[in-house]
């Protein structure tokens, strides 16, 4: 073979490329991340307008939302099902051990890191500005044919809130994939990010003194709350801070991912 | 050509390989012989940079393997059977690595069937038998051409064909001029494909010399006499045997002197045999003796 077989960062990317579309959990997880997002988009809609019962008989409880945040209910979802695929992007080669080959075949170790986040990247940005388009035509589609209020794509607070949670979204699936191939275990990892990020703010919010309230704003989730909610609110953080500060978790994920990865025995 | 300079690696207080040195020389099958736990596969690992040694260096080629521009073309390695993602097909496993060099589906294709796995080629690797396993992980480390095959316990799970196909393989890839480098813990498995043989244990080495060189220093032409008369035979021996062992009251063990001297002797001298066996220690007896204390150890001391 006279072929050039070196190692070049394009090919290191195609090579993470052909692992992440070669396995079916990759579109399982980001299928149903852009299905739900955008059902329960046309599911909060439709309770809004009375068309379907909330369950109780009673009124329906999405009334009194902005339309944006109601064909936005799926984000939730989403940021779980987008968590775990991160980290599977992460952790899954240590899993099965198939790092130590990956490695063989790429010895600087760095290179590897980056071509994982960017095709993660890629995978995740269309899926996610797809699903919240997507949620919002549909949802807004259903509003306004019940004669609800709604919003449109030029509204200001729409188009932030829609970039922000397709970024947000984006952000958490890195976060996830630092995270998994820092602890090398998917439960490990998926319990830390989904625990980190939706459960501690809560936990926090309770636990805490009052005078340490004031942290809790910079947490991933709600720095990130400046521009994935519609509603500013007073007890967290203006839209430029938010956005640094939730940039700076995934970077700050990524530098302890990488130090450990580059360091440690694979 | 891989060559090893005191190498050490610690795992904690455990010293789990202690200052080894040695070649790989291309065109010959080197075998790397020693118990397990005795510290081949962690020394496999520091080839390939994988692990960090805590002292020492490998240079692959005269290189660092992590300098290398192109590390499939150095050195192809199977180090564990099941290293792939079971929910991958066989074929997109070697795809997605090769790609990380620019290696394309024919060369793939190419070399799934030269491993028999062409039929199961798009099937999912997690429904494998070890042995397929084993052929997969073959396929990975021959896919760049490598000029230095290294196999962690190759045969492992292979069948008696799969066993016969990579002795073969092997010979051949020598043959063409690569450094071939495979560990195992059977010596009988060694003997039939090693040209060059390095015995670890405990993380130091043990022996480093040819296979035949290690067939002859292990078998000193050692013969059982048995004899009613072994006291009349005793003195007519001595004068020529350099160990004279009695086992019980009619039988002994003389080594250094030939079955066929001593049939002559008592012959000459009327003495009657009713035994003269010629006894050659295997070389699988010659690999336990050699390990003994390596193997009778490794948990009590090996901290120091």
């Amino acid at each position: 073979m006279s072929v050039n077989v070196d190692v070049t960062f394009p090919r290191i990317l195609r090579s993470e490329y052909i692992k992440l579309r070669t396995l079916r959990s990759t579109w399982i997880l980001l299928g149903s991340m852009l299905v739900l997002f955008i059902a329960f988009g046309a599911i909060a809609a439709l309770a809004t307008t009375g068309q379907i019962d909330s369950g109780n008989g009673g009124p329906p409880r999405a009334l009194g939302l902005d339309p944006v945040t109601t064909v936005l209910a799926g984000a939730g979802f989403a940021v779980l099902i987008i968590s775990v695929f991160g980290v599977l992007a992460g952790a899954r080669e240590y899993g099965s051990g198939m790092i130590r080959t990956t490695l063989a075949f790429v010895p600087k170790r760095l290179p590897v890191l980056w071509a994982k986040v960017l095709v993660l990247i890629g995978f995740v940005i269309p899926v996610a500005v797809l699903a919240a388009l997507g949620a919002f035509f549909l949802g807004m589609a259903v509003l306004s044919a019940a004669g609800n209020p709604t919003a449109s794509l030029s509204d200001p607070d729409a188009q932030r809130v829609l970039i922000g949670t397709a970024a947000y979204i984006t952000g958490l699936a890195v976060i996830g994939l630092a995270l998994g191939l820092a602890m090398r275990s998917m439960p490990g990892a998926i319990a830390t990010v989904i625990g980190g990020v939706l459960i501690l703010p809560a936990l926090l919010t309770v636990l805490l003194p009052e005078s340490w309230r004031a942290v809790l704003k910079y947490l991933p989730s709600n720095a990130a709350a400046p521009f994935t909610e519609v509603k500013v609110r007073v007890d967290m953080l203006a839209l430029t801070p938010g956005i640094i500060v939730f940039i700076a978790w995934v970077v700050a994920s990524l530098i302890v991912a990488a130090l450990l990865f580059a360091r440690r025995d694979a | 050509m891989i060559e090893v300079r005191n190498l050490t690696k610690q795992y904690g207080s455990v010293t789990a390989v202690d200052d080894i040195s040695f070649t790989v020389q291309p065109g010959k099958v080197t075998g790397f012989l020693g118990p397990n736990g005795a510290g081949k596969s962690t020394t496999m690992r520091m080839v390939l940079g994988l692990d960090r040694p805590t002292a020492g260096s490998v240079l692959v080629n005269g290189q660092n393997y992590r300098d290398t521009a192109a590390p499939v073309h150095e050195i192809g390695a199977l180090l564990e059977a099941k290293g792939f993602d079971k929910a991958r097909s066989a074929r997109n496993h070697l795809l997605a690595l090769a790609a990380s060099s620019g290696i394309g589906a024919a060369r793939v294709d190419e070399v799934m069937a030269m491993v028999g796995l062409g039929d199961v080629a798009r099937q999912k690797a997690g429904g494998f038998s070890l042995g397929m396993g084993q052929r997969l992980g073959i396929a990975v480390a021959l896919i760049g051409d490598p000029r230095i095959v290294m196999l962690d316990e190759p045969v492992n799970g292979l069948d008696p064909d799969g066993v016969l196909w990579i002795r073969h393989l092997l010979r051949q890839l020598a043959q063409e001029g690569r450094t071939v480098f495979l560990s195992s813990h059977l010596m009988s498995e060694m003997e039939l494909i090693a040209d060059q043989l390095i015995i670890i244990g405990r993380g130091k080495i043990l022996a480093d010399t040819t296979m035949s060189e290690f067939i002859d220093s292990w078998s000193t032409n050692r013969v059982r006499v048995v004899s009613p008369q072994i006291a009349a035979l005793e003195p007519l021996l001595a004068a020529d045997s350099t160990a004279l062992v009695i086992e019980s009251a009619d039988t002994f063990i003389c080594s250094g002197i030939d079955a066929s001297v001593i049939g002559q002797k008592a012959f000459a001298a009327g003495i009657v045999l009713h035994e003269l066996t010629p006894l050659n220690v295997s070389l699988e007896e010659a690999f336990m003796e050699l390990t003994k204390d390596s193997v009778q150890f490794h948990t009590g001391e090996s901290a120091a």
